[in-house]
């Protein structure tokens, strides 16, 4: 194995090293419209997962009771994440969209970014590490 | 969840949230103290002003003259009202949120109330405090982010009432169906599951056999085209149809006549950066695309140009052998047309008055192909309305607001029906410190006659710090009002109104 090479792996394995540290995400999603209905929570944490190719990290629902509810993510791998909500508001096991695509019941992105499309991995990622992470995720 | 179908329909949907903002270089909304300061030098201002969040519980008005026997109903109107929060004030007219004014006639006497329509946003910003939702035509500094078009929905334009029914209209999304006696908002109107937010306009129109037909811009929500709108007279959709063009083109309203439906779009592109008025920019220089629709054959409409016009009114339609004849107000100033008395708006009094929006006629020829405008000569004129049961040129008379003679204030003063057939015009004045606005057709109960009717129509008297309405008799407009109705305070001016006899 000539150096080069070694260094490589090295820096691979520092950072693979760094993505199996377990971190902590707690998201307090806000402006829940309608107290009812299934509330998800999916993260990711590459782009390509994000934009369909691969799997969440975690992922997590719950029917919301307040116009503020909280989850909380644990063991996440240390590093960029994005959260994507969805707010199944009348319980038919999908997010509305009306006959030109346009979304019906609720979403919203980690990082809140001020786009009006689906955001980008890079704009809605936040960095999680080993002491938890608290953030805001504004429906819309 | 299929998520795979969340992501694309989201992305579908992206282009689609056109109503967006710029969020960065943000313009401040113009100052609530330069405005008030205008005002107290042109007490005429007083009908940009605007009201405070509040509702207007019923009083009675203060009638003089007699009310006709047979007028008995409720005239509702619509018009943006709220105009400033935590001392931001809207540039742009169309961006008030809808004060919904009835007016209750009945036993001689004549009731006034308003409120506020309970949108999503107005409830919303009333809670932060502040303007937060992306407005039509000025640009909000940091808002919120939104779900959709429906979210900045004001319901400030129009009125109708659809089997027993009233909803409060914009044109950008859902109409607001609100309770006809209490104007209690009821809530957004859905008519079939997948068309919840899609932009019902404004301008609605009653056919014969009680249709109701409308449209839906859907080019100015990142969409492609129009979609139309078939109501049946029991307030159930009937049918609905997207029609495409290769031309974006903005239309407010449209025209119908006995077989067609009429769509006249006047071309425009988009710019980056601001509201959606702010980054409309008319195109002069190329054609407007007309859509001829059968009305029973919606999905086959056929193209016409005609050279560029921007009107937002389009008054009544006439078939005549291979011809249609369309009346409507056109506005000859582009710039004005994109933000109507933006410097009024901005409290600036003395800004130099613009070319006043003229009577017009597109005739299209089905057989050739073609369309061409005329010009009547009649200025000023806007919010032009008939009576629909018209057949013909001959039967029809187009009634509007105007101006007569000297007036302080840059608005209609007078109003005047218009007989274009026989070339005859007849008209009142109002008086020196009045303001006129839109004047309803109501038929007269048991008339079959075209014409015979009365028109209502409300009024801003700045002397006396007012607003009242006037009943005149369609047919001799020129005897001056039989009644008219004032209150003791002073709303701001509106846009339409719909009358329901009772």
């Amino acid at each position: 194995m000539n150096r080069k090479n070694l260094v490589a792996l090295l820096v691979l394995a520092a950072a693979t090293s760094s993505t199996t540290q377990a971190a902590d995400l707690i998201v307090n999603v806000t402006g829940v419209r309608e107290h009812k209905g299934v509330l998800s929570l999916a993260v990711y944490d590459s782009a390509a997962a994000w934009d369909g190719d691969g799997k969440t990290v975690a992922a997590d629902r719950k029917t919301p009771d307040a116009d503020q509810v909280t989850f909380r993510f644990t063991d996440l791998p240390a590093g960029k994440v994005a959260v994507m909500a969805m707010h199944d508001e009348n319980g038919n096991g999908k997010l509305d969209s009306n006959f030109m695509g346009m979304p019906t019941e609720g979403y919203g992105f980690s990082n809140n970014p001020k786009v009006m499309r689906k955001a980008h991995f890079d704009e809605a990622a936040v960095e999680v590490g080993e002491t938890p992470t608290t953030i805001t995720l504004k429906l819309r | 969840m299929n998520r795979r179908d969340f992501l694309s329909r989201l992305v579908a949907g992206a282009g689609a949230l056109a109503l967006a903002p710029s969020l960065l270089n943000a313009k401040t909304a113009s100052s609530v103290d330069a405005f008030a300061a205008a005002q107290r030098k042109h007490p005429w201002l007083v009908g940009w002003h605007g009201v405070t969040d509040q509702s207007f519980a019923p009083v009675l008005a203060n009638v003089e003259g007699k009310i006709p026997a047979g007028l008995r109903g409720a005239l509702y109107r619509n018009g943006p009202a709220l105009f400033e929060r935590a001392g931001q004030r809207y540039q742009h007219w169309f961006d008030g949120d809808g004060l919904m004014h009835a007016w209750n006639i009945r036993d001689g006497r004549i009731r006034h109330q308003a409120k506020l329509v309970e949108t999503w946003k107005l409830k919303t910003e009333r809670k932060a405090g502040r303007f937060v939702i992306p407005a039509a035509g000025t640009t909000i500094v940091d808002p919120i982010e939104i779900r959709n078009n429906d979210d900045s929905n004001t319901a400030n334009t129009s009125v109708v009432k659809i089997d027993g029914k009233v909803y409060a209209l914009w044109e950008a999304g859902s109409a607001i169906e609100l309770d006809p006696e209490t104007l209690e908002t009821i809530g957004p109107k859905t008519w079939r599951d997948d068309l919840q937010a899609a932009p019902f306009s404004a301008h609605p129109l009653r056919d014969r056999d009680g249709t109701i037909w409308n449209f839906g811009l859907l080019s100015m929500l990142g969409g492609s085209g129009l979609m139309i709108w078939k109501i049946g007279a029991n307030g159930q959709l009937a049918a609905m149809q997207a029609i495409k063009d290769g031309q974006d083109g903005y239309l407010h309203s449209f025209a119908i006549s006995e077989n067609h439906l009429i769509f006249v779009l006047a071309p425009y592109q988009m710019s980056d950066e601001g509201s959606f008025f702010e980054r409309l920019k008319f195109q002069p220089d190329l054609p407007c695309r007309i859509a001829v629709v059968p009305k029973n054959a919606l999905d086959k409409p056929r193209w016409f140009d005609a050279d560029f016009a921007m009107a937002y009114h389009f008054a009544d339609a006439f078939e005549s052998g291979d011809e249609i004849v369309v009346r409507a107000a056109r506005h000859l100033d582009v710039n004005e047309a994109r933000s109507p008395k933006a410097e009024l708006m901005r409290g600036n009094a003395k800004a130099p008055r613009t070319t006043p929006p003229e009577l017009v006629t597109l005739t299209i020829n089905l057989r050739k192909g073609n369309a061409r405008w005329g010009s009547t000569g009649i200025a000023p004129i806007e919010f032009p309305l008939f009576d629909p049961r018209a057949r013909n040129g001959r039967e029809s008379v187009v009634y509007a607001p105007t101006s007569i003679g000297k007036t302080d204030a840059p608005f209609t003063n007078a109003v005047t029906a218009i007989d274009l057939h026989r070339g005859k015009q007849t008209s009142h004045r109002y008086g020196d410190t009045i303001m006129s606005e839109e004047h309803v057709f109501v038929p007269t109960p048991g008339s079959t006659k075209a014409g015979q009717g009365w028109l209502v129509g409300s009024l801003l008297d700045y002397g006396k710090q007012r607003s009242g309405i006037a009943i005149l008799d369609a047919e001799r407009v020129d005897a001056g009002p039989l009644a008219t109705a004032w209150l003791d305070t002073v709303f701001p001016l509106g846009f339409h109104g719909t009358f329901s006899a009772a």
